[in-house]
């Protein structure tokens, strides 16, 4: 699960007797270092992006920025073999998955030059260097077991998965400016550019354009266990793995310089055969890159996870250290408050700092509502709900588990 | 467990709303960008402001300004002509004929063209025709023959042989199309005489009583005759030209101002096609400028000049080629400052062209021996060969010229909120200028004005050195706003109306202009756009 709060799946005592339980996950998030939420809603939503709303995040930038997003919707059925079959000690979980993920890393003259134009660089060189972004889309079939270590109650869990690639791209710019001359006359393009894309014509939901393999590990290790008192000790190891597309993949590069001066008229008297505003894009493309096909791979943007849970009483204080890996990422540090109103009812509120994002504020619900339904609701940006305009990340995470 | 599963149902559709409250939409999501780019680039040297064919350039890379204009051009076929002409052949008839007699002998006689001092020996006819009209008194068919000896084409001579029934008349019309006629007469050292016979024969019995009026009347018409050549003596005769007017389009594109040539040399280039001598007489030349309204004649200075000076002009050849069948003879006669006020005549900057001069043909009478000849649609030509340094001043000299446009292609136009489009212009050429460009519609109206002080509209001169020679190019920027009003009427405009007003500077000296000499511009938009880009 992708929890915050929850490393452990909450109210899971309450039903020892339970055999299987179904789950149905959703979470997304989208966050930045600069990029408010309303910056994204508006975007998202194909608003007009008023000055203000740019300047909102202009003013945030620093050299080099990021921003990320995921999507993950996904069904776990998870069960327990019987008392008397020699495998009692261990659960088995099948989880499916659509995932999705994009990470972006951007100079502050990139998403300036884009959102401003060119003209306040006039005269000089717009950085657009050390540009880079990773989307993935694939699904994911994993296959795991959890288990329990009697002599340590060390809790452990294994998940295989199987992935179907089902979109790939991803852009690395190492250099990259762009110089507009004083007063227009000319501008001047330099990049060293690779863009690396699956299959075109197969990036529809469940398309099959490569495949791959991952693994999760999780082990939690008790250290003090008191009465209403425990503290307990987790390390998660997500996504291990990667995805090999198809050789109908491309790699293209482009290493060029572009000096542009305008159009040349060779008779200005006679603009009747001259167009303007047609700009022969694919020309240019062509003329400006290599491509090639064949197999590409990709390495998923992998979850080091690292939790201290201090359990006292009606009260749990969650913290932790979480970092992704290959998807830039900054080690992200939370601390969140968790607290059994009643013993139906969590709430829990905290913050963090890093990841994608600067600092946040993060809440949630859980709910047990009897019979074997449990409910999840919770956010790690929950001020991108509250206060969008300064805030700089939103996400949701929802889960409903059936115990059977 | 309706509570239970309220709650459940709840807490599912309370997290779903809000996820898909952000459901997007099917805008786009678009914001305001200033861009700052160049457009287009381009350059101009006096090739692009005249026409090439106009400039030769010398060694020096100095340029000259060359026009030739049809001054004069007289067609000699009026000396050619071959009148409609009538001869009437009477022949009384006496005694009684048995069938297959000759009624009388051959009668050979001559049809005179009445050519005055003109005496033609030969005429090749390019059209012509011969009416043979034959009257037959007789009460029984009569036979004849017809022939002109003199008149040969293909190989052939004219040979009628027909019948007429006895009272009636015989009327036909023959073409002498291609025929060649040889007009010496029936010894052959006479002119513009053409020879013909007539035969008669009866078939059967005829009886005609003596006395009573002729018989046999023979009526013989050449008309609408159009030689392709004659040749003789064409007399001696004084040809008046005009007055007439031609035009002159050198300036057709300066609208108004003052043109300055401190060096202009003309040459008007007499050139004779016709076979016979002749003395031109040169009564006046004017220049007109029809704008201005001021007429400047050609003058000549300190005696010399070709106005009221008589002008030799030897006769042509005949090539014997069937084309062209003329070698012409070719009589230049130079203008220039020292002996004639050609500068004048030419910075009046005329667009048209008076003349009026008389033509003497043969001066010394027939001192060819009949050699004379006039071939069909040649005659004399006169052209005024202008040949001006470009070493000028230019004094508020207004040009105009009308260009098309077409900027249907500026697809993004929607999406320009506004700004200004600038000219940044590099001047090389040692002339400062003045631009107003209005736009035209379909309809030839004028929608917009894009250059309007107190935006700058004007390019400064280059520097000129003390060579005479550009020595540094001189920058300039003009400003053109944009609005949404201006780029609705850019992309509607099909033709814009460029108006240019030079001045080559505050000093009395005039300036060169060489081939190396160039403007370079370059057109940049600062727009204020609507940055729309589709996401899928």
């Amino acid at each position: 699960m992708s929890s915050a709060q929850f490393v452990n799946v909450p109210f899971d005592q309450d039903y020892p007797d339970k055999k299987s339980s179904v789950t149905l996950n959703a979470d997304y998030f989208c966050s930045s270092n600069a990029i408010t939420t309303q910056f994204v809603n508006s975007f998202y939503q194909g608003q007009f992006l008023s000055g203000s709303l740019i300047n909102s995040v202009s003013n945030k930038l620093i050299g080099q920025n990021q921003l990320g997003a995921e999507i993950n919707i996904g069904i776990q059925c998870q069960f327990r073999p019987d008392t008397s079959s020699r495998f009692k000690k261990l659960s088995f979980f099948i989880h499916l998955q659509n995932r999705e993920h994009v990470d972006v890393g951007f100079p502050r003259d990139l998403f300036n030059l884009l959102f401003y134009g060119n003209e306040p660089f006039q005269g000089q060189t717009a950085n657009l260097s050390n540009f880079n972004m990773h989307l993935l889309q694939y699904q994911q079939f994993q296959f795991g077991i959890t288990g329990k270590l009697d002599h340590s109650n060390i809790r452990w869990s294994i998940g295989i998965s199987v992935l179907n690639g089902q979109q790939y791209q991803n852009i690395e710019a190492t250099t990259a400016n762009l110089y507009t001359a004083q007063g227009g006359q000319y501008l001047d393009f330099n990049s060293n550019v690779t863009y690396k894309q699956s299959d075109p014509a197969m990036g529809n939901f469940g398309s099959n354009s490569g495949a791959g393999f991952s693994t999760d590990l999780f082990a939690e290790i008790p250290l003090l266990t008191r009465e209403n008192h425990l503290e307990k000790l987790s390390l998660e190891l997500r996504d291990l793995g990667a995805i090999w597309w198809n050789r109908s993949s491309t790699k293209t590069t482009a290493d060029s310089n572009y000096y542009y001066n305008g159009i040349s008229v060779p008779d200005i008297l006679n603009l009747s055969n001259t167009k303007f505003g047609v700009v022969n894009t694919d020309s240019i493309y062509k003329k400006a890159t290599q491509s090639t096909s064949g197999q590409i791979a990709s390495l998923l943007p992998g979850l080091i996870h690292i939790n201290s849970l201090s359990t006292l009483g009606k009260w749990q204080f969650s913290k932790g250290l979480r970092y992704l890996y290959n998807a830039n990422y900054k080690l992200n540090m939370y601390v969140t408050a968790n607290y059994f109103a009643t013993k139906k009812l969590i709430l829990s509120l905290g913050c963090s700092y890093g990841g994608y994002s600067r600092f946040n504020v993060n809440a949630g619900a859980a709910l047990n509502c009897g019979k074997g339904y449990i409910m999840s609701l919770q956010s790690n940006n929950f001020d991108g709900f509250i206060l969008p305009q300064i805030a700089l990340g939103q996400s949701l995470s929802v889960f409903v588990t059936k115990h059977f | 467990m309706n509570v239970l599963k309220k709650k459940f149902f709840l807490s599912i559709l309370i997290p779903v709303l809000v996820i898909f409250s952000c459901k997007k939409t099917s805008n786009q999501p678009n914001w305001d960008v200033a861009i700052l780019a160049p457009l287009l680039n381009s350059s101009l040297n006096i090739n692009n402001l005249i026409t090439d064919t106009l400039l030769k350039s010398n060694p020096d890379s100095s340029i000259n300004l060359v026009y030739s204009s049809d001054l004069i051009s007289y067609s000699a076929d009026t000396l050619a002509k071959v009148p409609d002409t009538t001869v009437t052949l009477s022949f009384p008839s006496f005694g009684t004929f048995s069938g297959g007699d000759t009624i009388l002998p051959t009668t050979t006689n001559e049809i005179d063209f009445k050519l005055g001092s003109i005496k033609l020996k030969k005429a090749i006819l390019a059209s012509a025709f011969i009416q043979i009209e034959f009257v037959n008194a007789f009460d029984s068919t009569i036979l004849f023959q017809y022939k002109i000896a003199s008149a040969s084409g293909n190989g052939k001579i004219v040979n009628i042989i027909d019948s007429v029934p006895g009272d009636s008349t015989y009327n036909k019309t023959f073409s002498l199309a291609n025929y060649t006629l040889s007009l010496t007469g029936l010894k052959g050292i006479g002119s513009n005489a053409l020879i013909t016979s007539i035969s008669f024969f009866v078939s059967k019995k005829v009886i005609s009583t003596s006395g009573k009026r002729p018989v046999l009347v023979l009526n013989q018409k050449i008309f609408d005759a159009h030689p392709a050549f004659v040749g003789g003596y064409l007399g001696q005769t004084t040809i008046n030209i005009g007055p007439d007017e031609t035009s002159f389009g050198l300036f057709k594109q300066i609208k108004s101002g003052i043109l300055n040539f401190p060096s202009v040399s003309v040459n008007v280039d007499i050139m004779n096609s016709i076979g016979v001598d002749a003395t031109m007489n040169i009564g006046s030349i004017s220049s007109i400028n029809s704008r201005t309204g001021i007429t400047i004649p050609l003058k000549n200075l300190s005696g010399s000049g070709i106005i009221g000076n008589p002008i030799n002009i030897t006769r042509a050849a005949l090539s014997n080629l069937p084309s062209p069948p003329v070698v012409p003879t070719s009589e230049i006669v130079t203008l220039n400052n020292k002996n004639s006020n050609i500068s004048q005549f030419l910075s009046n900057l005329p667009d048209q062209l008076s003349y009026s001069l008389q033509v003497m043909i043969n001066p010394l009478g027939n001192v060819s021996g009949d050699h004379d000849f006039v071939c069909s649609g040649y005659g004399l030509n006169a052209n005024m060969n202008v040949t001006i340094p470009l070493s000028l001043i230019a004094t508020n000299l207004v040009l105009s010229d009308t260009l098309l446009l077409n900027l249907s292609s500026f697809a993004e136009e929607q999406n320009i909120n506004g700004g200004y489009l600038y000219l940044y212009v590099t001047n090389g050429l040692p002339f400062s200028a003045s631009l107003q460009v209005y736009l035209l519609n379909k309809k030839r109206q004028i929608t917009d004005s894009l250059l309007v002080p107190p935006n700058n509209n004007t390019i400064l001169s280059a520097l000129i050195g003390t060579n005479g020679k550009v020595s540094q190019a001189v920058s300039s920027k003009l400003t053109i706003p944009v609005t949404k009003t201006r780029l609705n009427n850019l992309n509607n405009a099909i033709k814009a109306l460029v108006i240019a007003r030079f001045n080559t500077g505050s000093g009395s000296s005039p300036v060169n202009i060489y081939t190396n000499n160039s403007l370079t511009l370059k057109l940049v938009a600062d727009f204020n756009y609507n940055l729309s880009p589709t996401i899928n």
